[in-house]
């Protein structure tokens, strides 16, 4: 009986000064009144009172249990080696919880980053495809130009004031046929003066001869004179050669006065022609000078047109150059993100990805051991697969996937 | 036109820098890291090198600083195109022999503009 009460002590330890407290306390609130020898009465009752309580008045404890009792049981070494790996358990999820919380916020940053990098890369790219699409436009609207200068329309489609140049040219070619047979004409008739002058030449060389001949018959009607007032010749003679000399100058006389006629009506129609020649040249020459004027005009302002289509050719290029430089700008940006995206690749992802590495080796060893406790049954889930390992994330791993999926791989 | 060694570890970059370049009439030589530039430019001469900072093997500090040791490239305008804007740096390359930093982006025309004022 004293065994049970020492060994209902033991069980109740925790309890007992709760129940000394509960039985003691009336005696404790009387103890100063009362007479001493109920103080000895009651310091031995207590005690019994207790004693009583724990064997009569409390339920019975259940009783420990031993290893001799239930074969179920588990030993105190295997509660022990439980300890231990619960210990090992309780580790490795400070652990975990640690890297988590590491990784929680390296994904964060990560993700932060991504964030960046795909907004960046989204408005280069909006700005890449405006400015192609500005640019394609832009050298639209140069051939247009071009197009326009060559087949002399307006960009609004309307015919252009001036010819076109190769109707300009034709246009020349014309002009200096027609002047070029003007010419002709004149030469012509600067041909026919010319024979008319030889014919009056010819003339004038026949009157001369004419007037030689009169000249001589002159002289040898001097010499009948002078014969016949020294010599005394015959008269009759004399009158018969001077009478034949008479007739004789008149025949030349009226031949004389034929060729005057003739030259002087070659002078006349000569005259005529000169004229002609002269109407007929300068018609060519005002016709030419006012057609040239004309196609001066067309040309100059052609030439005009042509240049200031060549202007905007021009301002159309340089802004088609600036429209280049935004791209080259819009593709840095885009390569900036992509390097920085690269730099937190590594290191950050890839002491990430050892740090789960080394967690999942911890946690299958630990996984293994438990198997081998008999404490798990076999069988039992055990942890898969697992991260990569570093060495595959790195720049090896990464050839010969597409440019686009790289993050997609390591997230 | 003027003979340029374009350093830079994108290619993107390189090729952004030589199409500016060459369109600007000058001929480009790229070279993907300090090492590389180094052989190029041990094997001839150039008129003005162009090189990024954070490269693979050998950054663009420790190039210029090497550039700046051979006998041809003692007086060679060596300008720095980099992301970095930090003062340090740009302390840290004036130091070694960088004649200009540019930061990327870089804008084509102020590129062209920084060379001409270099190459004068």
């Amino acid at each position: 009986m004293i065994q049970d009460l020492l060994a209902l002590c033991r069980i109740y330890r925790p309890k007992l000064a709760l129940m000394l407290l509960m039985i003691a306390m009336p005696w404790a609130w009387a103890a100063f009144w009362v007479p001493w020898w109920v103080n000895i009465v009651c310091f031995f009752t207590v005690p019994i009172a207790m004693g009583i309580l724990m064997l009569h008045v409390l339920p019975p404890p259940e009783a420990p249990r031993r290893e001799s009792d239930d074969p179920t049981a588990l030993p105190d070494a295997q509660i022990r080696k439980m300890r231990k790996m619960s210990s090992g358990v309780h580790n490795l999820l400070s652990r975990w919880s640690t890297h988590a919380d590491r990784s929680r916020s390296h994904i964060e940053e990560v993700s932060s980053h991504v964030d960046d990098v795909i907004e960046y890369s989204e408005s280069a790219v909006v700005e890449i495809g405006k400015r192609f699409v500005s640019v394609t436009r832009k050298t639209r609207k140069q051939v247009d130009h071009a197009l326009g200068m060559l087949e002399h329309t307006r960009p609004d489609g309307k015919r252009r004031e001036s010819r076109p140049l190769p109707e300009l040219v034709t246009a020349y070619e014309e002009l200096a046929a027609k002047v070029s047979n003007s010419l002709g004409k004149v030469a012509e008739s600067a041909e026919a003066l010319e024979k008319r002058h030889e014919t009056v030449r010819k003339d004038f060389e026949h009157i001369d001869t004419l007037l030689d001949q009169l000249a001589a018959h002159d002289g040898q009607i001097g010499v009948l004179a002078l014969n016949t007032s020294v010599k005394g010749q015959d008269v009759v003679s004399v009158s018969d050669q001077i009478r034949t000399l008479s007739l004789e100058s008149k025949a030349l006389t009226r031949d004389i006065r034929r060729t005057l006629e003739q030259v002087r009506g070659q002078a006349t129609s000569t005259h005529s022609a000169v004229r002609n020649a002269v109407g007929q040249a300068r018609e060519a020459s005002t016709f030419a000078s006012a057609e040239s004027q004309k196609l001066s005009r067309e040309m100059l302002y052609n030439s005009q047109e042509v240049a200031e289509t060549l202007s905007q050719i021009g301002a159309i290029g340089n802004e088609i150059q600036r429209d280049i430089n935004e791209i080259i700008v819009a593709l840095q940006f885009q390569d900036i993100t992509q390097q920085k995206l690269q730099r937190l690749k590594d290191p950050m992802l890839s002491d990430l990805m050892t740090a789960l590495r080394a967690i999942f080796d911890e946690t299958r060893s630990l996984s293994v051991k438990l198997e081998g406790s008999g404490m798990v049954e076999a069988g039992t889930e055990k942890p898969r697969g697992g991260p990569e390992a570093p060495g595959k994330l790195g720049p090896a791993g990464v050839q010969g996937r597409r440019k686009g999926d790289e993050a997609v791989e390591i997230f | 036109m003027a003979r340029i060694l374009v350093v830079d570890d994108s290619t993107t970059m390189r090729q952004m820098v030589s199409f500016t370049l060459q369109d600007a009439g000058h001929e480009v030589t790229e070279a993907a890291d300090g090492i590389a530039a180094l052989a190029e430019a041990k094997g001839r001469k150039f008129d003005l090198v162009i090189t990024d900072v954070n490269m693979p093997g050998m950054n663009g500090i420790d190039l210029v600083k090497s550039l700046r040791e051979l006998a041809d490239f003692k007086f060679t305008p060596i300008l720095v195109l980099t992301t970095e804007a930090g003062q340090d740096v740009k302390a840290k390359g004036r130091e070694v022999g960088a004649t200009g930093w540019i930061v990327k982006p870089f804008s084509p025309e102020v590129l062209i503009q920084t060379l001409r004022k270099v190459l004068d």
